[in-house]
């Protein structure tokens, strides 16, 4: 009968919009972006990041996300003073990586917390990074890193098309 | 007389199980959390920004309670017809995807099957990638949904069940 076939859709439908509406006003509010922090930078010897951060050479210094060079990154990589986490799908990440760095895909995020969170420091410097371009899953590694507690989270812009124009090292 | 079972309800059954199985799955996995699964709707942007918060509570709780009554075999051809709904909708953003040339990660299942980690199951249902091979997953659901909807949850389920209580008792 289709008055009932509709009646019943109707049900379905709104038994499922009243659960959300529920769910909405119960937990925690979603909310898709935050403020954009400013990173504690470990200090470097790279000029380039001495003269965009404005900050003496020997001393930890702020710096907003675009003034983060290849360059710094490969020294504190060096270091291991942060830690560089690779949001390219695991396809992309086996082809080639910066060093030592993590593949945390943003899917891994969907269903729950991603084990590879355990082998990071939440108070490091960590450092996001995709395919550059109009690539956005390193924003929301980033806004899901935040979410999970991590405080110095910071983007490299530039991406991976950065990494290779700089020259820098490649693992596979 | 007893109705004996004829292959459309062992068939039923198993496309119940499988289709209402895997919606339940993903959408515990979307419930799970649904910042995660909001910036993955964001990605497709296809969404007004402030209906997605919702939308990220919404699309878990229609998976959850339909895959549930597909399990259970109730009210199956409405319920069948309400996912596959929503699966043209899925199918639909992720065509546009694939169109688009937009590196976009599916949320597809949760991230359940990349998870898992299975060979070809991981590739066919998997959530990194949004390919044709996405598209073609949607499709055996969409399959699946429209069986269910033409033919009903067979005779190993609710609808079965209570039609037989609200028949009127033979002479």
């Amino acid at each position: 009968m289709p008055s009932t076939f509709l009646l019943r859709i109707t049900i379905i439908l709104c038994a499922s919009v009243l659960l959300a509406g529920a769910q909405w006003a119960t937990r925690k509010p979603i909310v898709l972006r935050t403020e954009r922090q400013e990173a504690v930078l470990p200090p470097t010897t790279s000029s380039a990041a001495n003269i965009e951060a404005g900050s003496e050479r020997d001393s930890e210094m702020t710096a907003d996300p675009k003034a983060i060079t290849a360059a710094m990154i490969d020294e504190w990589n060096r270091n291991g003073e942060a830690a560089i986490v690779d949001a390219r799908l695991a396809e992309e990440f086996a082809e080639g990586r910066i060093p030592y760095a993590y593949n945390l895909p943003f899917g891994d995020f969907l269903g729950g917390r991603p084990a590879v969170l355990d082998e990071l420091d939440p108070a490091q410097l960590t450092i996001i990074y995709c395919g550059g371009g109009d690539c956005d899953a390193s924003h929301k590694v980033e806004r899901m890193l935040i979410e999970y507690g991590f405080t110095n989270v910071v983007v490299y812009l530039p991406g991976w098309p950065g990494w290779l124009e700089y020259g820098g090292e490649v693992e596979k | 007389m007893s109705q004996r079972p004829g292959w459309w309800d062992a068939a039923a059954v198993l496309l119940r199980i499988f289709a209402g199985g895997m919606f339940v799955i993903a959408g515990v996995m979307k419930w799970q959390d649904p910042l995660a699964f909001a910036l993955a709707i964001e990605s497709f942007k296809l969404a007004p920004e402030i209906a997605i918060p919702f939308l990220a509570h919404l699309f878990p709780t229609l998976e959850i309670l339909g895959g549930g009554m597909l399990l259970a075999g109730l009210w199956t051809k409405e319920t069948s017809a309400t996912l596959l709904a929503v699966t043209v909708v899925f199918t639909g953003a992720i065509i546009w995807v694939i169109l688009s040339g937009k590196p976009v990660s599916c949320g597809c299942f949760g991230g359940l099957f990349e998870r898992l980690n299975i060979p070809v199951i991981s590739a066919v249902f998997g959530s990194s990638k949004i390919t044709w091979l996405s598209a073609l997953r949607n499709g055996i659901f969409l399959g699946a949904f429209a069986a269910l909807w033409w033919r009903g949850g067979g005779i190993a389920s609710l609808d079965h069940l209570l039609h037989k209580k609200t028949e009127p008792a033979a002479a």
